[in-house]
């Protein structure tokens, strides 16, 4: 895999820097009035996992300088994502060397105006001089959106004397491209915005907790390793759990006006979800409602909150342990109940696996009709 | 708590630094031929954990400085033990704070002789070039010749108090009734977690003192369980009629609290020196032997040996500071769980001249065993046994899961018995996830390799744990864990000592869990 073709051009009040990874030109568009790095070293933090999936050499442009200290941070970077899942080879990395320098200056921090974001603001308000914006998660948003949440997210730092950088991408398409998931490629993305702005600390709000930690793109073991010469990466709040951060959102009213969970809306909370629910609940046990939340639906709907993956029972204990500190006998019960019946399904499926061999799904899965060849690779191989 | 009355004194070639924490000196001792470091920071590596478990402010006497870059460190450390097991509290440190210096030079790595220490060693092994044997880890040796028990020798405290108490066995139950009355009083008054161990330890000093320069402890019956060494049984063949006992006394006080109370620089130790030096020594290295009392230390503050790795470890190589050191890792980065050495933590006990690096957690065990076998002395030298420093019994769960992939992959001169494992493999009792995946990597090892028909008894042994799981989490989800709390009640009933750990889920602080298990590693086995 090779990175070439290096360029900056600007479009109105943006400035484009781009670089044909392979056959794929990957862009990064922001403000002009930010300078940004001429280095190599936000591409090679692109391109690291689609060349270990693809098991080649990346070799970056003569032209491009990369830092000896990022590159001598990727074979622990490969060595970790290497053993979550063996399907990402370890490679070789051909680059000329040169310290990189900070481009900007003062600290700044991821933000989306969620729960980890707003607490790793909150928590570090007084370093923090810039929070940077990213749309490309998601190109499903429409750009009308994405400007009413610049406009949003704009007026809330400025309160607080912070200045917004929105900053829109083609990075996911790129791992798309590579059939790589979103949440293997999160810590790439995230590390290539921090070289390309080159401010000296840039951090990374955590979306788990020390006491669980399981593979992710974001990590603390990962992130800090995806750091220069010039950017100190660090992965920040992951000493705090889910309800403690919400307790301290909460306690700063812009930023409880402002928080936006949802994974469905840019600006508002839909109040379904999984992650609008579950904050929805820590709310209503901390007696506060969130302005831009709908009104507390029955408790009928937590009990029948639906998730995927292995996190969400962690904050459901929290939401039922601050429940009972607050005395709130009706949630706490729904959540149990919530909580119970995932644990009979789970073991309703471990039963299957262990005692038939994974009959019951196999059969399930035959009426369903043929997996989806869509399947990203993710920080873990396939379970099944 | 306070760290104060730092001193280094010589004898015989030894160097012993220590230090006053909260009334304990807090010993390491090393060749004199290395410098160690004069400053505080070995010391506040040590009593960070056991501050935090009391939740009380930690101070550095002056005289002793501290590295800035670990007292910005330890900030990080406290929250991610904190978030761990907040039985932990975060709190100040003051300390003169001043950079520090390399004070040898070279790369450091542990080593025991295990799988994770050789595989580190082998792959460093251009840059390694001194190693670390720790004694410490079970029981220390005592310094000098006196029969007398000293309040230094009594290197756990917290399980030789256990055992007194409640009378453990025959040999527990006859001293505890020549036991003074206050003594004996003041046994039971320890159970309160919050009493004050110091008077209780002089006390049991003077009275076990008091006791071995008497007649001879040795009765058939009271010591009818106990492994007696080759010089307890010459001293008893000596001393027929069981006067002037003291030293023989002492040999079976040794003999029946083998972790409780130091003994004499005993020959396994010796030969376990004597051996890694010849190893290394071949590949052109330094075997550098330490000492501690570290994890006796731990033990006051009732803190387990899994927590207290990391700083322990850290302490040493703060203490002889090499500009590298190595700390082998345990676990894969795709099986961390909070445990004292994580690659988390081990990297911030680094101060400004040692740079500490959890290494090896990229290859699964099954791979550590694979390079090792592929080094005729590194194999030839391998110790995986806990029950024996030398020798590999062959028996226990270590021992098999090493022996199983040697034997898949045709290594030739494996220090291990020559056995037929099937039938040994079949009774194996896999009790976690971590040994679980150790079964698994060399189930998918013995699908490529294995032709006498292992690969169908390993997935036996995992099918059956996988079941014993399955029931453990139908009583979970079905009785609620009624079941599991009663056979816990009945079990602290009978008195088990419950250490604090990395985290609640290990200790027995009565920690809630989340609901599911992490079972987003468990993977299928396939059926025979």
């Amino acid at each position: 895999m090779r990175i070439t073709g290096w360029e900056t051009r600007e479009r109105g009040e943006t400035k484009e820097t781009s670089a044909a990874i392979d056959d794929f030109r990957l862009w990064f568009r922001l403000p002009k009035s930010y300078p940004v790095s001429q280095a190599g070293d936000p591409f090679l933090a692109a391109a690291l996992l689609p060349a270990m999936l693809k098991g080649e050499p990346l070799e970056v442009d003569a032209s491009l300088a990369v830092s000896p200290r990022l590159l001598a941070n990727t074979p622990r970077l490969q060595d970790i994502h290497h053993n979550w899942n063996p399907i990402l080879k370890i490679i070789s990395i051909e680059a000329r060397r040169s310290p990189a320098q900070p481009v900007n200056t003062g600290a700044f921090s991821f933000f989306a105006g969620g729960v980890d974001a707003m607490y790793t603001f909150l928590k570090r308000c007084e370093e923090i001089s810039h929070l940077v914006f990213i749309h490309g998660f998601d190109f499903s948003v429409d750009t009308d959106t994405f400007r009413t949440a610049v406009a949003r997210n704009e007026s809330f730092a400025r309160g607080f004397g912070k200045t917004l950088i929105p900053v829109e991408t083609n990075y996911y398409s790129f791992g798309y491209h590579h059939n790589l998931s979103r949440v293997l490629t999160q810590g790439g993305t995230l590390a290539s915005v921090a070289l390309l702005l080159g401010f000296p600390r840039a951090y990374v709000p955590a979306s788990d907790h020390y006491s669980f930690l399981p593979p992710l793109g974001s990590h603390p073991l990962t992130d800090p390793l995806y750091s220069n010469e010039g950017t100190e990466i660090v992965h920040d709040g992951a000493e705090a759990l889910r309800v403690d951060k919400v307790i301290k959102v909460a306690e700063c009213a812009p930023a409880l006006a402002n928080l936006v969970v949802c994974v469905d809306d840019m600006n508002r909370n839909c109040g379904q979800c999984i992650k609008c629910l579950r904050t929805m609940v820590t709310l209503r046990s901390l007696g506060v409602t969130g302005a831009l939340f709908p009104p507390f639906p029955s408790l009928r709907a937590v009990r029948g909150m639906k998730w995927s993956g292995v996190t969400e029972p962690r904050f459901i204990q929290q939401n039922i342990d601050l429940a009972v500190q607050k005395g709130d006998r009706d949630l706490e019960r729904a959540l149990r109940a919530c909580l119970k019946k995932q644990e009979r399904i789970q073991l309703f499926k471990d039963m299957d696996r262990v005692l038939l061999g994974g009959l019951v799904k196999r059969i399930a899965g035959k009426f369903r009709g043929a997996p989806s060849n869509s399947r990203r690779v993710a920080t873990l191989p396939p379970r099944d | 708590m306070k760290i104060a009355n730092w001193r280094t004194t010589e004898e015989k070639e030894i160097r012993e630094i220590s230090a006053e924490i909260d009334g304990f000196r807090l010993w390491y001792r090393l060749p004199v031929s290395y410098r160690a470091s004069r400053a505080g920071d070995p010391f506040v590596a040590a009593a960070l954990l056991p501050s935090m478990a009391r939740g009380e402010s930690l101070e550095v006497d002056p005289p002793l400085s501290v590295s800035p870059r670990l007292l910005k460190n330890l900030m990080i450390i406290q929250e991610i033990q904190h978030a761990w097991n907040p039985i932990f509290k975060i709190i100040p440190i003051h300390a003169t704070a001043s950079p520090a210096a390399p004070l040898n030079t070279g790369t450091l790595s542990f080593f025991s002789g295990g799988v994770d220490s050789t595989y580190t060693f082998l792959k460093h092994v251009n840059e390694i070039t001194h190693v670390v044997f720790i004694q410490g880890f079970d029981f220390y040796g005592r310094r000098g010749q006196s029969s007398a028990v000293s309040l230094d020798d009594l290197c756990d405290l917290t399980q030789l108090v256990y055992k007194l108490s409640f009378g453990c066995d025959p040999v527990s139950a006859f001293l505890k009734g020549a036991l003074s009355a206050s003594t004996r009083q003041a046994l039971s008054e320890s159970q309160d977690p919050s009493s004050d161990l110091s008077a209780l330890e002089e006390a049991l000093v003077s009275d076990l003192n008091r006791i071995l320069s008497g007649p001879s402890i040795y009765d058939a019956k009271r010591f009818g369980g106990i492994k007696l060494r080759p010089e307890t049984e010459d001293a008893l063949s000596q001393n027929v009629r069981g006067e002037n006992a003291a030293g023989l006394n002492r040999l079976l006080l040794e003999d029946a609290y083998p972790l409780e109370i130091a003994r004499d620089r005993n020959l396994a130790y010796r030969a376990a020196i004597e051996r890694n030096t010849r190893f290394v020594r071949g590949q052109g290295k330094t075997l550098i032997p330490v000492e501690t009392n570290h994890f006796a230390f731990g033990y006051r503050y009732n803190l387990s040996r899994n927590l207290t790795q990391g700083s322990a470890l850290a302490s040493i190589a703060l203490l002889l500071s090499f500009p590298r050191v190595y700390v082998p890792a345990a676990l894969a980065y795709d099986q961390l769980a909070p445990l004292g050495s994580h690659p988390l933590t081990d990297p911030r006990w680094s101060n400004d001249a040692v740079t500490i690096i959890h290494d090896g957690a990229e290859a699964r065990r099954v791979d550590k065993v694979t390079k090792i076998a592929g080094s005729a002395s590194a194999l030839a030298n391998l110790r995986v046994c806990l029950g024996d420093m030398n020798s590999n019994c062959g028996r226990c769960v270590k021992c098999l899961r090493t022996m199983i992939p040697l034997q898949l992959l045709g290594a030739a001169g494996a220090p291990f018995p020559s056995y037929p494992l099937r039938a040994a493999v079949r009774k194996i009792n896999i009790v976690n996830d971590i040994e679980r995946t150790f079964f698994q990597e060399n189930l998918e090892l013995a699908e490529r390799t294995d032709e006498g028909g292992l690969r169908k008894t390993l997935a036996a042994c995992l099918r059956r744990y996988e079941r014993v799981q399955l029931l453990r989490d139908i009583e979970r989800v079905i009785f609620g864990g009624r079941i599991k709390r009663a056979y816990q009640r009945l079990k602290k009933a009978r008195g088990g000592i419950y250490r604090i750990d990395a985290s609640p889920a290990n200790n027995g602080a009565g920690f809630r869990s989340a609901g599911h298990s992490e079972s987003h590693r468990r993977s299928r086995v396939p059926r025979a």
